[in-house]
């Protein structure tokens, strides 16, 4: 019977456990597979260890962290929370193939819902690959989940508000932060003020946060940038420079500066592997990257197959909340479980919200634009793609022969052969195509995600499913 | 409205060999129209060269049709009947063969002239014997072709054990066909693609084939996504696709379909293996970036290019027990390639009777990577009308009509 | 054997700790955690020598980027991100199988 059987939501962060709370107030039940220990992604995850504490996280963001557990919490007799259990694939119809604490199980559905959230953009500079260097959302898990400082001396370069707000973080972790790089010019963030006042409770965050930084005379610079990271056999100094309004550095303007570890942020990409691999049709976005074709119930090509989240285009937090619970009352909506008129009225509600979070959100996105000057920073020899040491000139030299597509480029070069399926460097390597003027589609401009998701173990092989005997 | 000599439908590995060697000898205008569809066979393969043991029937042969050893395990004592080797005509084993040896001047000759490596590489392909039954099965095989006796080498297990250390302990030993060497499949497309485009041969990549044109039985050209494409002759290498531009020739059918191959690839590995392996399980190719290809199923799915746990394991299961240390290692990717398969395995090359401007260059099923060599020389010879290197008879889409 | 030293910590260890070694050095680590706080915790920082002789860090801390590659329990090409410890794991760092075991006869 339709009605009992659990709808299967693939990620336990915000608007997961939105979507799967918001199926309990129906009495609908749902498993929820989660690939970490703990629900909240990568967001509100929080601590691993148990600890007394967290001083070093404000406000705003314990109060959410409990927000979703309290959420999930209302809601666990209808939920089934599978921790630490990857989606490897889809394996026939209506099935997807697990790894549940390294074994092997599937889990068919008839509404599933896709919530994989966002991995952030690599941009290659000389020396990226230098222990030290780390992404923004690195250093952010490490300081929330892992409970430890990434470095001793740090610097934050990248674009938009997590850079105040890591600084402030790891400065009351016990960090030394030396200077906080934002790329965007000063004037161009006042140009946004119209959009940042649709939330003001947010920017007055944002207001107190670089009041914070001030106060402990962490160095903000505006219209900034790295050029490059240095050191014998781990990071040791970075090079920043004033970027103009490409984000071109101004080489004749440089900064050297002694550190042993940075955040680097200049943006992210929806994490959407599974998606593509179940067949949803996608679109090309600037912000996200590719990012499925939805419509206003966050509904795919694909039957009873919804995307909500970061997965369907970078909105945040709250907007993936307001996602989530959209489905949801569009899958209640379809098992009769709802009036269509309560349903809609639900609806409203929470798209009315979700449009003014998304008008924010705009502004922010048009402040921290990425722009072509990053795509400068790597030089000939810079290694693009870490799997597999593919450098600068080797895509130059490709695109210089007439590869015009993603797909040809990885055949002639090998980016996104290695392991981590192209996650990594296949971001710039678009970009570099774009500026090539090589304009791509859904089909060109994607480094087609392949069955196992993860790398995973010749001895699973072995295993025999419960189906298969 | 642009005007060619040849265009070439397709650009995989037959389509890019043709236009390679048109533009290498001779003068005329080529033009290749290529787009890739999921699937598409020649950045799916193995990229093996195997000429003798494809036609003997081992690589994907093997695995299909099953040696007794195997059926006897899995029939569990059951009455099975003797399973012969399957061996492909000798018109074939022509093809194939001729194809092969023209593989190490093709190698040089495009990294010097053209700056282009597909990674040749000498192996030589070893089929694995693990019991009496397996045995058997070999020396059927090799009575089978006498006169390529000295292409062939008996292994026991310590010979074996001594050229393939990582192959299990476990098997009695081998038959090495010592001309079965391998190549980079997706860089020998880029390569002969790469080389033509020097060559000065007009590339329409990306590119989407709406409809044959004709003017009664002359194929007057292409129209494409990029306009009106005019020729003298039409070349059709569209793989497991060749069907549409054949009907829309020649108002007839020709039974060219997809079959369904997985592989699987493990992650960068150290150098394991020295040969290529077919084994009754699977075929396992160690590729010149160090990562393990094991391949492959046969497969009747239309169009379909999903992985199924089912074969994947199976695979698996046979990779492992060749190479046992597979067993402390990842696998990285898999991914299926669609063959463009015909009733009798013979690929179906050349004129059609009847209509002018027209020429197959399809259904080459287990072998397009080994025989594009063989198949780019033929379309130029047939192009300029000189006689060509092999019977073109046995391979004419005519053999199918005779039956109907 | 002396413990090893962890400096970076932001909060005491409350929860349940327990040894693990790493490269045969035995350091305390908590119920919960991943082996790669563990090593940050020490101030480890070059953790991982990749298929390309590349010797990474911790990266994107997510499980996306494959730079923070350690052998754990004698099984390479673990995610130390994702891998959460047990009491007596065996991490090693920089290990990578085309340096050990002498594999293969050469260099591909």
């Amino acid at each position: 019977m339709v009605k009992s059987n659990p709808v299967v939501i693939v990620g336990g962060g915000p608007s997961g456990t939105a979507a799967a709370a918001m199926l309990g107030k129906y009495q609908i039940p749902s498993i929820i597979v989660e690939e970490a220990p703990k629900i909240g992604g990568v967001i509100y995850r929080g601590p691993l260890r148990k600890t007394a504490s967290v001083p070093h996280l404000d406000d705003n963001l314990q109060r959410a962290m409990s927000a979703l557990r309290t959420r999930y919490e209302n809601n666990r007799h209808l939920i089934d929370l599978k921790l630490q259990t990857r989606v490897l694939g889809p394996e026939g119809k209506q099935q997807l193939l697990l790894s549940e604490n390294g074994e092997l199980t599937t889990q068919g559905y008839n509404e599933l819902i896709l919530a994989t959230g966002c991995h952030e953009r690599s941009v290659p500079f000389p020396g990226w690959q230098l222990p030290g260097v780390m992404l923004l959302g690195g250093v952010q898990l490490q300081i929330k989940s892992g409970l430890v400082k990434p470095g001793a001396k740090m610097a934050i370069v990248g674009t938009g508000p997590l850079l105040p707000l890591v600084a402030c973080q790891l400065h009351k972790a016990g960090v030394n932060v030396v200077g906080v790089f934002e790329a965007s010019s000063f004037n161009k963030l006042a140009k946004e003020a119209v959009a940042l006042l649709n939330k003001p409770k947010l920017t007055l965050s944002g207001l107190s946060m670089m009041g914070y930084l001030k106060k402990h005379r962490i160095p903000f610079y505006y219209g900034h940038g790295i050029v490059n990271a240095q050191g014998s056999e781990k990071l040791e100094r970075i090079t920043v420079a004033p970027y103009d309004e490409q984000w071109q550095a101004d080489h004749r303007h440089t900064q050297t500066i002694d550190v042993d570890a940075i955040g680097v942020g200049y943006g992210f990409v929806a994490r959407t592997q599974l998606a593509m691999l179940l067949g949803v049709e996608h679109k090309y976005t600037k912000v996200s990257g590719y990012v499925p074709k939805l419509d206003s119930n966050f509904l795919s090509n694909q039957e009873n197959l919804y995307v909500v989240g970061d997965s369907s285009g970078l909105l945040g937090a709250d907007a993936a909340i307001c996602e989530g619970q959209i489905a949801a009352i569009d899958i209640a909506l379809q098992r009769g479980a709802v009036t269509t008129s309560v349903a809609l009225k639900e609806k409203r509600k929470v798209m009315r919200k979700h449009a003014r979070i998304a008008r924010f959100r705009f502004g922010f996105d048009r402040f921290s634009e990425r722009q072509d000057g990053l795509l400068n920073l790597a030089q000939d020899d810079t290694v693009v793609c870490r799997c597999e040491q593919a450098t600068k000139k080797q895509l130059d030299d490709a695109i210089e022969q007439g590869v015009k597509d993603l797909t040809t480029l990885k055949m002639r070069t090998r980016i996104g052969m290695g392991d981590c399926q192209g996650k990594t460097c296949s971001s710039y390597a678009l970009d570099l195509l774009h500026k090539a003027g090589h304009q791509q589609n859904s089909k060109t401009g994607v480094i087609k995600p392949r069955f196992p998701l993860d790398p995973i173990p010749f001895t699973f092989m072995e295993e025999i499913l419960d189906e298969q005997i | 409205m642009s005007k060619y000599d040849v265009i070439i439908a397709g650009g995989g590995a037959i389509g890019a060999a043709c236009a390679y060697f048109l533009s290498r000898d001779t003068e005329l205008k080529v033009a290749l129209v290529d787009i890739k569809k999921p699937g598409n066979a020649s950045r799916a393969s193995a990229g093996g060269l195997w000429a003798i043991g494809e036609s003997v029937g081992l690589g994907c042969g093997v695995i299909f049709f099953k040696t007794l050893s195997k059926l006897q395990s899995e029939a569990q004592g059951e009455e099975i009947p003797t399973m012969r080797p399957h061996q492909l005509p000798d018109c074939f084993f022509e093809l194939a063969l001729k194809s092969n040896a023209m593989y190490p001047d093709l190698y040089e000759e495009l990294r010097t002239k053209h700056n282009v490596d597909f990674k040749f590489e000498r192996t030589g392909l070893k089929f694995i014997m693990y019991n009496r039954d397996d045995e058997l099965y070999a020396d059927q095989i090799v009575s089978g072709i006498p006169h390529l006796s000295d292409q062939i080498r008996w292994l026991n297990a310590e010979q074996l054990k001594a050229e393939e250390p990582y192959v299990t302990p476990d098997a009695i030993g081998a038959i090495d066909f010592k001309c079965d060497h391998q190549v980079n499949p997706y860089r020998l497309v880029e390569a002969y693609t790469e080389a033509a485009r020097q060559n000065g041969v007009e590339l329409f990549l990306h590119t989407e084939i709406e409809q044959v044109i004709r003017e009664g039985n002359k194929v007057l050209g292409l129209k494409t996504a990029a306009g009106e494409l005019r020729c003298d002759t039409v070349i059709n290498a569209t793989g497991a696709w060749a069907n549409t531009i054949f009907k829309q020739a020649t108002d007839l059918d020709m039974p060219v379909y997809p079959v369904k191959g997985q592989i699987v690839l493990s992650e960068r590995m150290p150098k394991i293996l020295n040969g290529c392996i077919s084994t009754s399980d699977c075929y396992i190719a160690q590729k010149d970036n160090g990562e393990v290809l094991i391949g492959s199923s046969t497969e009747e799915k239309g169009f379909d290019t999903t992985n199924s746990l089912d074969k994947i394991q199976e695979l698996s299961r046979g990779a492992m027990k060749c190479l046992p240390i597979l067993n402390e290692s990842n696998i990285k990717r898999c991914w299926a390639g669609l063959r463009p398969g015909t009733p009798d395995e013979l690929p179906i090359l050349g004129k059609v009777p009847g209509i002018e401007g027209y020429l197959n260059a399809c259904g080459h099923f287990r072998t397009g990577i080994l025989t594009s060599a063989i198949t780019g020389k033929l379309m130029t010879e047939l192009v300029t009308g000189q006689p060509t290197s092999l019977d073109l008879t046995p391979f004419s889409v005519t053999r199918f009509f005779d039956k109907a | 054997m002396t413990t090893a030293t962890r400096t970076k910590d932001i909060t005491p260890l409350d929860s349940i700790q327990f040894e693990v070694l790493i490269d045969d050095t035995p350091v305390t680590a908590c119920e919960g955690e991943t082996v790669l706080s563990v090593l940050q915790a020490t101030n480890m920082k070059r953790i991982s020598e990749n298929d390309r002789q590349v010797v990474t860090g911790a990266y994107c801390s997510m499980g996306v980027c494959h730079c923070c590659h350690v052998k754990v329990n004698k099984q390479h090409k673990q995610r130390a991100c994702q891998t959460l410890v047990q009491p007596n794991m065996q991490i090693e760092t920089l290990s990578n199988r085309f340096k050990e075991e002498g594999l293969g006869n050469g260099e591909i």
